[in-house]
């Protein structure tokens, strides 16, 4: 297939408006009837840290599997339940996996857990059915403040391109030096994480 | 109809509202061809969540099918609170209670019993309307005292309308204030976009609260993070900030506020028509008009009103009378309140004050959005005020950006019905407050009527949807009054723990299994909210008991024999324009404005016909019509003697956004995100006390101890804790355990020794308490 | 990060049987390589049921053969042929006599076994895991199978009931030594591997199994080893003794090992993690 004609689908999510709401966590639940104790979308807090009441940071974090361009979840799957689908998405063929579990210890971005029941390993699937409908993921299609949005990172008309070329100087992939190349960018906050604008090099 | 979709495999789409929180988001319902409810998820229809819907909506399958909900009406059997009951059906529940109820009226008048419900959802007319219709008086037994009747009532007082709410024009503001308000959690579908697009415009954001955990205050242009309760300190600083650095709006303030309006220096009173002259009108207010040099009504138009009159008058009896604007009355009072001086009582440094009140008052449009931090409070009324004054000032009252009206919140009166004749008699309110503005029975004087019989026998409590053994102040002693009780009514979802104290428990259909009208909080639209799937079980919605119940005590106050009547009624008396068939075939349908969104026009609904800095009703009443910088009646300030042994002060009630209130702590993937009741407080005072994260510890305040786990954060002040309230609920599922009597309920802890002199409301958010280190085996 | 009992046991037991094969193979065997392999084979058995345990599908295990790319794979792949070939070295003179080619099968199965542990080490190597993001893990790796095998073969010597050539035990002694350091700069590395999942392994909760690790996997065999010089009459038992510490040692440093592998922080730019408090 034409490299240029083939969809790269990815998600944004802007950390300036993420109020850690947890309706994307609910929302993920719900469509994918994902089982209690498995978490495949978490809203993490980092902070708030520092010196009340002036010298503080804090924002939140939402976490999920971030679609990588290179994984080191299928690199390591010896089942090869793990695979990419040609549109860029990570997904785990059930009937595939083992439970070796390897590639949880592998994937860096905590986006894996182990489900007690199916006793197989699972993620987000970026809700591939209804991406393919045309729709957004239920996390970004019910989030209350719009900071995520999904779509084709290759089209640059698409939702996600627009964002991501309006706010360049904000875009972030957490952990590059992995390699790993997450299809998640998150746009970083414009207050609330000094710290982590000053280590990655942006004020 | 329109709202209904048919899916090809014989199931549909129902268009309906959410009805898990007041913001009522259009919801789109899938259900299958056996009609059993499969999703939900936001319909982008609706012009206010945009297809948002929050953790609990989206919840409402689980909600809907939890097997713990009641499920058929059940009557006591043993013992009060034992917990024995026997099924009955809904006729001879209806017939037993009325029965019950004659009987108390026969003995003890109608005023032996109370009605009430929790929060807004849906009933606030007919629960009003139950307690009018009984004709002497109508307690109304609910948390209206602390939550919106506050916001709302002072609001009216003074601009004759209510837009600090639902009025909130996030989306193009260019400032947006949360002053005490954490809307993008509580309110989340309708403000958080919003929030989100103006900020992206470039829109500044203050965030005036306690906590620096709002979900805002990391991003906020200013986060003041002031002392709980010192609330109106902060606002005279701005307000002397915006008067004395002439940042407020001449315009406005001279012409459509009551600024300029006089009054008589020392009395505090409007100079009026009959006071300078002989036959003059008595109920006209006057100004100085620069124009005429004359004095002249207030209404007058084409007047340039002197905003700064100062003199003494020639009255009509001969005497002399000094005179004074409203605006230097007011003056008088914020002067006092620079930034430094409020500094000492609000613990926000004064140049915040300063650059904050700027950042306000120079914005081309802003809004506030004030909510439960500053109406849980003794003195709300002043912060009320003075935030309303503020609004008028800036000019950003019913500017597009600003604060503006909403149409639903002036049409309780007709649908609640008068009240009772005898209602300022028999009303139930004790040296602790008079209540003046609002003129209900305090709840904490009926509880005590129940206990005591004084002033006179309550006997009975009648309510829908709500746990006042989570709502009220001071549960130990609710608990001890409900015990008293010879009838106890509750409807609810779930077998609460006042439920569990009734006499009968009453199942309510889930909003998905209902029809409903939405309107409160719709903003300027009225929604049918129908139900998706049938009720299951006997399940009956609280309408449909109101009116049942209401028809067979006083069919003249309950004519309609159905539902889909009272709701004909409803749209009638509130001008919407159409029936409930026609509304429910298209959803949603825009309401009328208010006339004061055209306000150069209509003016003001209030006496002065303007937005009143003073507010005469108030005077009226017998409160005072100004605002003052009062602190809370309990507080470090104010009882010194309480906070030498209970040094902190506790915020309770900070909300979650995946509960309500009380609510859905048994629905297991809400739970796994909440497991647990935390007290938060800061760094320093575990390091002090030993305490480490997740440690069972005590909060004591003088009403009461409970139990939590501890949660250090550097988000606060050393001097304040937060303090979560609603946990009662285990949930079997996870494993996680229920908390009895009151141990981790935060109310359990608040005062009921004082409260708001004009709205009763007790200082749930400024909570004198301490954190206690367990020992060994506690 | 948690400690997968089942690998412990499984990898400590293929590093003791594999190394015990392959040093024995190399060094000449004292006893017939067949009865080593037999040894080998068990341990294996007992380390591959252990793997096969922690697996939540078991069932499923022949799925393990199908991503070359994954050193899993590689490692299941090569199980077979390593079984195999040490089959092949088991049964030689006692269904069959294998003559020259001996020498053969036991190449083929040293160097099976080799590979075996690179891939195992290999797939320890982990980017997301900073403690485990170092050719260290590999070299580890070898190094415990090379110091558990060493010390296996001079049991051997003793066990087939000759004198134990000197140079052996100095083999033995060298590698301990030589695995023991690179162990210490395993853990010293740990103190700084950055991404805010720095372990000192002196401390709680680490502490115990350091100092497991420390008296099981180095002082103890050492200790032995030279003590056999002085008492050569307890030679057998202090061998032995040598060997079953070094495997415990093995063990408790795998565990070490599993327990020092933090996942990289999202933002170790901060002292504190992400939290999930509301
Ligand atoms: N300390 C402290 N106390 C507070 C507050 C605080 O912040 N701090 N907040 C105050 C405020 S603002 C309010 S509004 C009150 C809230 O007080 P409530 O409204 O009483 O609170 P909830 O616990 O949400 O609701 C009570 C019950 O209603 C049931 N319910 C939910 N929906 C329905 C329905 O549609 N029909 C029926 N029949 N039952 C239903 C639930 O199962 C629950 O048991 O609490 C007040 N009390
Ligand atoms: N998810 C969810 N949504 C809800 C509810 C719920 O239970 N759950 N309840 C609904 C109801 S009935 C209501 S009334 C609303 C309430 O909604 P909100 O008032 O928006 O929410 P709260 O969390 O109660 O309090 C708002 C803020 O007040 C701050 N605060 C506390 N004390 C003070 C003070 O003294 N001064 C100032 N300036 N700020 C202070 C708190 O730190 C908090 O951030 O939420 C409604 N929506
Ligand atoms: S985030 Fe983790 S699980 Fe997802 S693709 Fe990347 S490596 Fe794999
Ligand atoms: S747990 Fe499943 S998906 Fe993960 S590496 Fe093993 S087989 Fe592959
Ligand atoms: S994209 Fe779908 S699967 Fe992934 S987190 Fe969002 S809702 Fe869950
Ligand atoms: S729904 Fe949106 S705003 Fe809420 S927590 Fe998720 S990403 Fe953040
Ligand atoms: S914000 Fe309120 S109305 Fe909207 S989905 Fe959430 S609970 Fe329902
Ligand atoms: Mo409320």
């Amino acid at each position: 297939m034409d490299s240029t004609s083939q969809k790269h689908y990815g998600m944004v999510i802007d950390l300036d408006k993420c109020t850690g709401c947890q309706a994307c966590a609910v929302a993920c639940k719900m469509e994918n009837d994902v089982d209690l104790g498995v978490f495949w979308e978490r809203v993490y807090r980092m902070g708030p840290i520092g010196q009340f009441p002036d010298q503080l940071e804090m924002f939140y974090f939402p976490n999920q599997c971030m679609h990588c361009e290179s994984p080191s979840c299928i690199s390591v799957c010896p089942t090869k339940a793990t695979y990419q689908t040609d549109d860029g998405i990570v997904l785990v063929d059930a009937n595939l996996c083992f439970g070796c579990q390897y590639c949880i210890w592998a994937c860096p971005y905590e986006a894996r857990t182990l489900n007690p029941n199916t006793k197989t390993v699972e993620k987000c699937i970026l809700c591939v059915h209804r991406l393919e409908q045309g729709e957004q993921p239920m996390c970004a299609y019910t989030c209350t403040t719009g900071c995520r949005v999904a779509g084709d990172m290759n089209d640059p008309d698409s939702e996600i391109s627009r964002i991501l070329a309006a706010n360049a100087d904000r875009v972030f992939r957490v952990h590059p030096e992995f390699g790993n190349q997450p299809s998640v960018v998150y746009l970083l906050p414009r207050k609330g994480a000094e710290t982590l604008c000053k280590s990655i090099g942006r004020s | 109809m329109d709202s209904v979709i048919p899916l090809p495999d014989g199931g549909k789409i129902v268009k309906t509202n959410c009805f898990e929180c007041h913001a009522k988001c259009g919801v789109l319902c899938e259900v299958d061809k056996d009609g059993e409810l499969v999703s939900v998820k936001g319909n982008p229809e609706d012009p206010r969540s945009e297809g948002r819907m929050c953790g609990k909506g989206l919840s409402a399958t689980r909600i809907l099918y939890d097997p713990d909900r009641l499920r058929w009406p059940l009557r006591r059997v043993g013992e009060r609170g034992e917990g024995k009951w026997e099924r009955i059906t809904w006729d001879e529940a209806l017939d037993w209670l009325q029965e019950r109820v004659e009987a108390l009226t026969e003995e003890y008048g109608a005023e032996t019993i109370a009605y009430g419900q929790g929060t807004g959802r849906g009933t606030n007319q007919w629960t009003g309307r139950a307690g009018n219709a009984g004709g002497r008086v109508h307690h109304s037994l609910s948390p209206g005292n602390i939550c919106l009747v506050p916001m709302m009532v002072q609001a009216f007082l003074q601009y004759g309308m209510f837009p600090t709410f639902d009025g909130c024009d996030f989306d193009n503001a260019d400032c947006i204030v949360f002053w005490g308000a954490n809307s993008v959690w509580t309110e989340p579908t309708y403000t958080s976009g919003q929030v989100g697009r103006s900020r992206d415009r470039g829109a500044k954001l203050i965030v005036i609260d306690p906590f620096f955990e709002h979900p805002l205050a990391a991003k906020a242009d200013h986060f003041v993070g002031l002392r709980p309760g010192s609330d109106p300190y902060l606002a005279m600083a701005w307000l002397n900030v915006i008067m004395n650095e002439d940042l407020y709006d001449h315009e406005f303030t001279q012409k459509f506020t009551n600024a300029p309006m006089l009054l008589i220096e020392g009395a505090n009173v409007p100079l009026n028509g009959a006071l300078v002259e002989e036959g003059g009108n008595p109920q006209s207010m006057l100004v100085f008009d620069k124009a005429s040099g004359q004095f002249v009504d207030i209404h007058t138009p084409g007047i340039d009103e002197d905003m700064n009159y100062h003199g003494l008058v020639q009255l009509a009896d001969g005497s002399q009378a000094p005179v004074t604007t409203v605006w230097s009355a007011l003056k008088q009072r914020v002067d006092e309140w620079t930034p430094e001086h409020a500094s000492e009582m609000c613990w926000v440094p004064a140049e915040v004050i300063r650059q904050s009140a700027r950042t306000y008052a120079t914005a081309p449009a802003a809004t506030i959005n004030v909510f439960q931090g500053i109406e849980e409070q003794t003195n709300c009324k002043d912060t009320l005020q003075l935030v309303n004054i503020l609004i008028a000032i800036c000019g950003n009252l019913e500017k597009k950006g600003g604060n503006l009206s909403m149409p639903f919140w002036n049409q309780m009166g007709p649908l609640t019905g008068a009240e009772p004749e005898t209602q300022k008699e028999l009303r139930i309110v004790n040296d602790k407050a008079s209540g003046s503005v609002y003129g209900i029975s305090n709840p904490t004087a009926v509880f005590e009527a129940m206990r005591t019989g004084k002033p006179y026998p309550v006997r009975g409590y009648i309510m829908v949807q709500g746990n006042p053994l989570s709502w009220s102040e001071n549960t130990a002693l609710v608990k001890e009054s409900l015990l008293c009780l010879d009838l106890l009514v509750c409807m609810d979802y779930y077998m609460s723990p006042t439920c569990e104290l009734a006499d009968l428990v009453l199942p309510s259909t889930h909003w998905t299994e209902r029809d409903y009208l939405a309107d409160e909080v719709c903003s300027e639209w009225v929604f049918g909210q129908q139900k998706a799937v049938e009720p299951l079980y006997e399940r009956k919605s609280d309408v449909w008991f109101w009116r049942e119940f209401g028809h067979r005590l006083n069919p003249e106050w309950w004519p309609w024999e159905t539902d889909e009547e009272l709701f004909d009624w409803q749209l009638e008396q509130t001008h919407a324009g159409v029936t409930w068939e026609e509304l429910k075939g298209k959803w949603i349908h825009h309401v009328p404005q208010m006339p004061s969104r055209d306000y150069r026009e209509h003016g003001f609904p209030t006496p002065s016909g303007r937005a009143e800095l003073y507010a005469v009703v108030e005077l009226i009443m017998g409160a005072d019509p100004l605002p003052a910088a009062n602190e809370p009646k309990e507080s470090v300030f104010s009882t010194p003697e309480i906070a030498a042994e209970y040094p902190l002060t506790g915020i309770t009630g900070r909300r979650y956004p995946i509960y309500y209130h009380s609510a859905y702590r048994g629905i297991p993937h809400l739970r796994e995100i909440v497991p647990e009741p935390q007290v938060i407080f800061h760094r320093s005072i575990a390091e002090k006390l030993g305490i480490d994260y997740a440690e069972w510890v005590w909060i004591e305040s003088p009403t009461g101890r409970i139990t939590m786990k501890a949660r250090p954060t550097d988000g606060l002040d050393p001097r304040v804790c937060v303090i979560p309230h609603g946990w009662w609920q285990g949930c079997a599922k996870l494993g996680l355990p229920g908390y009895p009597d009151g141990m981790s309920n935060a109310n359990t802890l608040t005062s009921d020794r004082v409260y708001n002199d004009e709205f009763l409301t007790p200082g749930l958010r400024s909570t004198l308490c301490r954190i206690v280190k367990k020992k060994g085996g506690e | 990060m948690q400690i997968h009992w089942p690998l412990v046991v499984s990898t400590a037991c293929q590093r003791v049987g594999l190394g015990l094969f392959i040093c024995a193979f190399v060094m000449g065997s004292p006893v017939p390589l067949a009865v080593v392999a037999w040894v080998t084979l068990g341990l294996l058995a007992v380390g591959g049921i252990a793997s096969i345990f922690h697996l939540q599908r078991p069932q499923r295990f022949f799925n393990a053969f199908s991503n070359f790319k994954s050193h899993l794979t590689q490692e299941a792949f090569i199980t077979p042929f390593l079984g195999l070939a040490l089959l092949a070295c088991g049964l030689n003179g006692v269904l069959y006599d294998l003559g020259d080619a001996t020498f053969v099968v036991g190449l083929v199965a040293a160097v099976l076994a080799a590979a075996f542990l690179v891939c195992t080490g290999l797939a320890y190597q982990m980017g997301s895991r900073p403690a485990w993001n170092t050719p260290f893990v590999l070299a580890l790796f070898l190094l415990t199978a090379l110091e558990a095998g060493t010390i296996g073969v001079v049991v051997l010597w003793l066990v087939a009931g000759g004198l134990v050539p000197v140079a052996c035990v100095a083999v033995a002694l060298a590698a301990t030594v030589v695995c023991a350091l690179c162990q210490a700069a395993y853990v010293r590395r740990m103190r700084s591997v950055g991404y805010g999942v720095n372990v000192n392994a002196t401390e709680p909760p680490y502490r115990s199994v350091f100092i497991m690790w420390v008296v099981m996997g180095v002082a103890l065999p050492l200790v032995a080893l030279g003590l056999m010089f002085a008492m050569p009459a307890a030679a057998l038992v202090l061998a032995a003794l040598a060997w079953l510490s070094c495997a415990g040692g093995i063990a408790a440093w795998t565990v070490l090992f599993f327990k020092g592998a933090h996942k990289v922080k999202l933002f170790p730019m901060y002292p504190v993690d992400l939290n999930l408090d509301m």
